[in-house]
């Protein structure tokens, strides 16, 4: 078994009366594509804060390949890539300027640049202005930055946040290459589908703390109910007059009765027994949904928020 | 439609009044400007103009004996006729001290016995204020025998207002190009995150400042040069210093408004706060230093304050060193006091320095 490349041990941080981290123990192997969820003001940029040297925890302690930062800066600072939400480079530098000034920062040789470039689908506007690129092509072109050291560990805080559904798209497909490489990835993202596509593991974190840490399948099965029944109706629902069969599982109505959503663990088998009590009661359908449960259905049964929620 | 006007105005007038700085800058900084621009030029108690005598001061005796004039120290004082009152200070100069009164900007209009009877006038006729002096000493000295007079046009090089005006320029070159090329540009790559990317990297930090110290030092050497290449061949102006003073003025200039830029970049999280700490650092010594008009325009009791200005030691030394011939141990002082400035500056600003 690979030794852990990150260590988080006992974290807590806090701004005047504030806790953002409290208590957070995680312990992060190598190639591990990490998911960090949770909802604005959860903690997720000040525990990433903290993993890339910015912030000092206030108790505990977090180990990148065993060392503090204290006892590793320049060295840790080599190994690690990093990305912002909207990091903005010199307007008036093109893209391989500015790729070439953060080689010579990492002291690397220029032969990675047309490597990065093509990684992160850049070749055609090496000459570009970075003031004239897209939001998107603006977000490739700080994860080239943050892939130009050949980072062991590569931090990106909610680096789709803003884009358009298909540069969202491209930035995955370049992770996605990046992860045949070895690389370790924490990722905070407020995008369920993101992070189901690019994560083999899933950390929740709501209000400094870690809420639950597994595999998206992990994570699901420990509610034991897979898949959910969205309704709506025309007549508000009384939720006290549901059959036995359907009595255990979780029923959530939107205010005014009328729409809500049922938890069951088949589709299949609960779908039949539902539809036949609404037609028993007289009640008649507008809209009917079945899928299975994605993160966000998981963090509203834990939190009862939803990830984007402010 | 008249809720709406109202609303849109609303809004405007409350993200206005919101920040502190805006507020600053419409309404306090016009006021300051306004109020230290009178005190140099204007006020309806007196204004005060310097003035260097040169020669026998017989007619400024009688002048005294008449109770038209009074001694203010080593200064004769002269109350010109005219609605306002004007107060004529005239310091007894040798025609060495003269000159280089001339170039301080001390006195702009040089007045004297003349050659037979009546009095000699020098100044550069392009500078306003010394007609000014010249037609209102002419009223104050009404004696038949100093009426007859001879004006000599100062066009010679280091006593023009172009000579004064130059040297001015290029330090104030110097310090613009600090201020807003270093402290600007720091507050800007914090607010787009460029400054906590960098500093991610395995680059020691004072690595970056020091490419920024440099590359203005570089950018600046050059605007001089060729700001003095320019007085040199369309005014004939000529260095009379040495070289190595000049550079090392202008290293020690750079080194104290970069150390300046820094710390006014500390902790300056936006560009709207980063504009007016930029315009209160330097429109007051654009003004204070002795740029376009000297600061001994200024009373008396502030000449010691604002010749210790950064900017007014930078100006009045690359003066010395064009117009005077001043070395490089003769700018030790002034050089000594801009690289303490930088020093306490730079130290000041990373220790609170925010990289993030």
């Amino acid at each position: 078994m690979s030794a852990p490349v990150i260590e988080i041990q006992g974290v807590t941080k806090s701004f005047g009366k504030t806790f953002a981290c409290q208590d957070l123990n995680l312990s992060i192997k190598a190639g591990e594509y990490v998911g960090l969820l949770g909802p604005n003001g959860a903690g997720k940029t000040t525990l990433v804060e903290m993993l890339e040297g910015v912030q000092v925890p206030d108790q505990g302690e977090i180990r990148l390949f065993g060392k503090t930062w204290a006892q590793g800066r320049r060295e840790l600072q080599g190994r690690i890539g990093l990305s912002f939400q909207e990091t903005r480079f010199f307007d008036k530098l093109t893209v391989v300027e500015t790729l070439k000034l953060f080689l010579s920062l990492y002291s690397q040789s220029e032969s990675r640049l047309d490597e990065v470039l093509e990684m992160i689908r850049l070749s055609t506007k090496r000459s570009t202005y970075t003031v004239n690129l897209s939001g998107g092509q603006r977000q490739r072109l700080a994860l080239g930055v943050a892939l130009l050291n050949r980072p062991e560990i590569l931090m990106l805080d909610e680096p789709t946040t803003g884009l358009d559904p298909n540069s969202r798209r491209d930035l995955w497909e370049v992770l996605k290459q990046v992860k045949g490489q070895g690389t370790t990835l924490i990722l905070t993202t407020h995008y369920m589908e993101e992070a189901e596509t690019l994560c083999d593991r899933i950390v929740f974190m709501d209000q400094g703390r870690f809420l639950a840490d597994g595999s998206l399948s992990e994570l699901i099965s420990t509610l034991g109910l897979t898949e959910v029944i969205h309704f709506e109706l025309e007549a508000p629902l009384d939720p006290t007059s549901l059959p036995p069969e359907l009595a255990r599982l979780e029923i959530e109505l939107e205010p005014g009765g009328k729409r809500g959503r049922v938890r069951v663990e088949s589709v299949i088998e609960s779908l039949p027994v539902f539809l036949n009590w609404i037609e028993d009661k007289g009640h008649i359908l507008k809209e009917l949904q079945s899928r299975r449960m994605t993160l966000d259905d998981l963090f509203v049964s834990m939190t009862g928020r939803a990830l984007q929620d402010g | 439609m008249a809720k709406m006007l109202w609303n849109l105005m609303s809004c405007q007038l409350k993200t206005f009044y919101r920040e502190p700085g805006v507020l600053f800058w419409v309404f306090g900084f016009p006021i300051l400007m306004a109020w230290v621009l009178g005190i140099a030029f204007s006020g309806e108690k007196e204004r005060s103009r310097g003035i260097g005598w040169v020669g026998d001061p017989a007619a400024l005796t009688a002048l005294v004996a008449e109770g038209r004039a009074h001694m203010d120290g080593e200064v004769w004082v002269i109350e010109a006729p005219g609605p306002t009152t004007e107060h004529l200070r005239l310091s007894r100069l040798n025609e060495a001290e003269a000159t280089t009164w001339l170039l301080h900007g001390k006195v702009d209009l040089l007045v004297g016995p003349g050659e037979g009877i009546g009095l000699k006038y020098r100044f550069d006729p392009n500078n306003q204020e010394a007609q000014v002096g010249y037609l209102l000493l002419q009223a104050a000295f009404d004696a038949p025998q100093l009426r007859p007079h001879q004006v000599e046009k100062i066009t010679t090089r280091g006593g023009r207002y172009i000579d004064f005006l130059v040297p001015g320029l290029m330090a104030l070159g110097i310090m613009n190009s600090c201020i807003w090329g270093i402290g600007w540009t720091l507050i800007e790559m914090r607010m787009k995150k460029l400054l906590r990317r960098m500093v991610a990297t395995p680059m020691p930090k004072p690595v970056l400042l020091a490419a920024y110290f440099l590359n203005r030092l570089i950018i600046s050497s050059i605007e001089s040069a060729v700001l003095y290449g320019f007085a040199w061949a369309y005014f004939g102006m000529s260095l009379q210093g040495g070289l190595l003073a000049l550079f090392g003025l202008i290293l020690a200039g750079n080194f104290a408004f970069s150390g300046m830029a820094v710390l006014m970049a500390s902790r300056t999280a936006n560009t709207t706060v980063g504009g007016g700490l930029v315009n209160v650092t330097t429109l007051p010594m654009m003004v204070l230093s002795g740029i376009f008009f000297s600061y001994h325009n200024f009373p008396q009791w502030s000449w010691p304050y604002l010749s210790h200005l950064p900017l007014s030691l930078l100006a009045d030394g690359l003066r010395e060193v064009i117009h005077e011939g001043a070395g490089l141990a003769d700018m030790a002082s002034s050089m000594g006091w801009l690289a303490l400035l930088g020093l306490v500056c730079y130290a000041l600003g990373l220790k609170v320095f925010k990289w993030y």
